[in-house]
């Protein structure tokens, strides 16, 4: 391994980003304590710089970082390039919905936006990494800094117990992940995923004549399981979400799930692909099927649209996953479908929760999350509810939203890998969905405001609407206009399969 | 002179065996301390499985990682123990079947 400056200068978006978070944790000890509106405003700047950076360097080639060819432990490809872009435009919008929220919630510190920059520096890491001990890193950067943030309102029973929850369950995964790789290690000699794969298609018996390797890979995939909340890994969800303050609980379910998706499309396409008929297969297609009914089920029983949400965020885990088995069949598009699907899934969760954030009460409390506590206030606030209309619809996956395009080429995907069972799952998990999405917005514009009582006095803020604004402009554009992104995404997606050998 | 050996299956028992003991104690045990202690004993057997992998490929990367590793579980313990003591300090208890705000 040799660290040398031209590979240093190839990692600027992440240098920008550490410079932003440490500026931000400075800047909360020495500056005066009036002036904290510009925490927000400076890591909006970091973000800013970041994506810019990111988005001019995507048409270059791959590059190698400390090591030599595919074994180097971080590999910045046109995948790595993508993904970043994602990843910062998620920490992006879920810093704007947060001052506003931050302040009424008491936690407006320059640690929260820190935290949140250090979260989005773990995650490119995760896109990047060209070998499990280094995805094992930045995972752990991404998730600690998430523990953390989940227990911000550290007077609040539902975030401190929230992040308890979290805490273990997360840390119970992140064994399961290490002993898959320490057993990995073992078995191949190496961590480096190209190393895997060229044992992997060594020879057909490797597997059945190594229980060691395929108890390595099992465990990493409930790793992965665990982390994006697939059924029966996902008991965390909903309490963590319901739980966490909302613009944070916003930023789990797009950027962690985004993140570990990514890392686990890179597993799939360079070293599990490689295997006919393997055994892990039809573990991925069952939870792929469990986690869309069981997280369709679940959120229509709910009657706090924060839990909705969670389980909902559930049930497109199991969409994803379905791209997933395709690409692990080793279908060509479905690397592409994954990557714009949880693209459309960032912006339509991360604009719900905003509104969400918008729309909570100074005191909080459960109550005030009820499907009822919404009644009318489509009305009250016709721009914010016009954006839910926009968002939900784009959950249920109706056009002219991103969504409904995100799951076109996903169920597509699956059916050209002769997957078309998945597929049927995946069309009757989405008729499922529209009820409860269509519930939140029959309450916002179908009930009787409740006279004298409370609705939920709204909060203010030039920087959660912009973050609202965007993420609407954005899942429109992405209905719209798809194939922009799409040229984008494949080219991408192509450099993982140029890179590997 | 032959200079008796421990083969490497006996390390990969013990590890898996630690493993196992960690992830049944997670399961069953239900205060949060404890739970924690049986997550680290996890970490620690996935360490074990390492170091013994790095000896049996002769690769001294498997060291590394182990380093690398032991870093990344004192700073889960860093913000795991803040945690358990805001739970505390609002609850009294750190018993995760206590912990019932949320269901649904």
């Amino acid at each position: 391994m040799s660290i040398t400056l031209a590979d240093l200068a190839q990692l600027l978006p992440v240098w920008i980003l550490v410079a932003t978070g440490l500026l931000l944790l400075m800047y909360e000890v020495f500056a005066n304590q009036a002036d904290r509106s510009h925490y927000a405003n400076i890591s909006v700047v970091g973000f800013v710089l970041a994506l810019w950076a990111t988005y001019s360097s995507l048409g270059s080639g791959t590059a190698y970082l400390f090591g030599q060819g595919a074994t180097a432990p971080l590999i910045l490809d046109g995948f790595a390039r993508a993904g970043s872009l994602l990843l910062l435009s998620g920490g992006l919008i879920a810093t704007l919905l947060s001052p506003a929220y931050a302040k009424n919630a008491g936690h407006d510190t320059g640690e929260y936006y820190a935290l949140i920059v250090f979260a989005v520096v773990g995650m490119m890491v995760m896109v990047m990494a060209g070998d499990l001990m280094t995805f094992f890193l930045g995972l752990e950067t991404m998730s600690i800094a998430v523990y953390a943030l989940t227990g911000l309102r550290a007077g609040d029973a539902r975030s401190i117990e929230a992040a308890l929850k979290y805490f273990l369950m997360g840390a119970f995964a992140t064994g399961f992940l290490l002993f898959g790789i320490a057993m990995v290690y073992g078995a191949t000699g190496s961590v480096a995923l190209v190393d895997l794969a060229r044992f992997l298609s060594a020879s057909d018996s490797a597997l059945s004549a190594n229980p060691i390797l395929l108890l390595g890979v099992v465990l990493i995939l409930i790793g992965f399981a665990f982390k994006v909340a697939a059924v029966p890994f996902h008991m965390w969800a909903p309490d963590v979400y319901e739980g966490a303050p909302t613009p944070v609980a916003g930023f789990m379910a797009v950027g962690v799930k985004a993140a570990a998706f990514l890392a686990l499309l890179r597993l799939v396409m360079v070293a599990l692909g490689s295997v006919e008929a393997a055994p892990w297969l039809p573990m991925l297609r069952w939870v792929s099927i469990l986690t869309i009914l069981g997280g369709n089920l679940m959120a229509l029983s709910q009657s706090n649209v924060k839990r909705m949400l969670a389980y909902s965020s559930v049930s497109h885990a199991g969409y994803a996953m379905i791209g997933i088995v395709a690409a692990a069949k080793g279908e060509t598009t479905a690397g592409n479908a994954v990557l714009f699907y949880l693209t459309g899934y960032t912006f339509m969760t991360l604009g719900a929760f905003g509104v969400l954030a918008f729309l909570e009460r100074k005191e909080g409390g459960p109550e005030s999350e009820r499907f009822g506590a919404y009644a009318g206030v489509g009305f009250k606030h016709p721009a914010m509810g016009a954006a839910m209309v926009l968002f939900m619809i784009a959950l249920a996956g109706m056009p002219p939203t991103g969504g409904f395009f995100g799951k076109l080429y996903l169920f597509s995907a699956a059916i050209r890998a002769n997957e078309l069972p998945l597929a049927l799952v995946g069309i009757a998990g989405s008729l499922v969905s529209v009820y409860y999405y269509l519930r939140v917005l029959v309450h916002f514009y179908m009930r009787e405001v409740p006279e004298p009582g409370p609705t939920p006095t709204a909060t203010r803020s030039t920087q959660l609407s912009l973050g609202v604004a965007l993420s609407a402009a954005l899942i429109l554009i992405l209905g719209v206009f798809p194939s922009q992104w799409v040229q984008v995404s494949a080219k991408a997606v192509a450099s993982i399969a140029a890179a590997t050998f | 002179m032959i200079t008796p050996t421990i083969p490497i299956e006996h390390y990969l028992y013990l590890s898996i065996l630690l493993f196992s003991i960690g992830a049944i104690g997670v399961l069953l045990r239900r205060n949060a301390i404890v739970v924690f202690m049986c997550i680290e004993l996890m970490l620690n057997a996935a360490n074990l499985a390492l170091v013994t992998f790095a000896r049996y490929h002769g690769d001294a990367a498997g060291h590394i990682y182990v380093l690398l590793v032991m870093a990344v579980a004192a700073a889960e313990v860093a913000v795991g123990l803040a945690i358990m003591i805001q739970v505390f300090r609002l609850r009294r208890t750190v018993d995760v079947d206590e912990l019932r705000e949320m269901r649904g």
